[in-house]
């Protein structure tokens, strides 16, 4: 589910909840990719303190906004995943593509550096 | 001790059959949750399971019948620790399998589907069979020791 949208300086945040799979993907990425085109900012957070629980659905959503960003030189970072979350995200090769923050408010920091 | 932690042991059974809608992906893991509740597992374990379904589940939804009308069966057995998942459906089978099991493999990249199903079953299940062949359906079996 999509809780939120906080924009930034320099990236979106986009604050997801409760379990993302097959079922709610499609929604999330039209909503977010609508959201982010609109913000005109090239890198986005995706905040998944909230989010209980995700399958392979969210490794696709998440690698492809990635890719999605990365021609215009924006990138996808995640904040607050939760321990059984980051098995799903390292097991996807999430991980190797994204970072990964403590909370939104450090992604962000980090990425206008 | 409450009386849930004595339980280390169940032999149980249940079988249940739902439609090849999307929803039911949720519906599905959620059942499996419970069923091995009793047992008092790891918070881990609880979360193995369910992603595990919920890959099994969606696989025969949106690969198995693309997303057309079909029953999707779902069994579940306990004995004493381990437990057997068995999702099922009569959908459009699978023509390599060993192709399909590797990882990123996918047939359709244009839903952003990452191709790590199967992995995602086979890593955080102890085992993981596919039964397939084209116009046969597919019979996903995975076992794991709570």
């Amino acid at each position: 589910m999509l809780k939120e949208f906080i924009e930034c300086p320099g990236a979106l945040v986009a604050v997801l909840s409760g379990e993302i799979d097959q079922y709610g993907a499609a929604y999330l990425r039209s909503k977010i990719d609508i959201e982010t085109e609109l913000s005109g900012k090239k890198n986005l957070v995706l905040d998944l303190s909230e989010v209980s629980f995700m399958d392979s659905a969210g490794i696709g959503l998440i690698i492809g906004r990635a890719k999605n960003l990365s021609p215009i030189g924006g990138r996808v970072a995640l904040a607050g995943a939760e321990k059984k979350l980051k098995r799903i995200l390292e097991l996807g090769g999430v991980t190797q593509l994204c970072r990964l923050y403590p909370n939104y408010r450090k992604a962000v920091e980090d990425m206008i550096k | 001790m409450n009386a849930m932690n004595k339980m280390n042991s169940i032999n149980n059974y249940l079988k249940a059959e739902f439609d090849s809608i999307s929803i039911n992906e949720s519906l599905a893991r959620g059942i499996a949750a419970f069923f091995i509740l009793p047992l008092n597992p790891k918070v881990d374990a609880v979360a193995d399971v369910k992603t595990a379904v919920s890959e099994a589940v969606t696989n025969a939804i949106i690969h198995g019948y693309r997303y057309e009308d079909g029953p999707v069966i779902m069994e579940l057995r306990l004995d004493g620790r381990l437990l057997t998942v068995t999702v099922r459906d009569s959908g459009i089978g699978i023509e390599d399998v060993e192709r399909a099991r590797q990882p990123l493999f996918t047939t359709q990249p244009e839903a952003e589907r990452s191709g790590m199903g199967f992995t995602v079953m086979e890593s955080f299940m102890d085992s993981l069979d596919v039964e397939s062949a084209p116009g046969k359906g597919t019979v996903v079996t995975m076992r794991k020791r709570l």
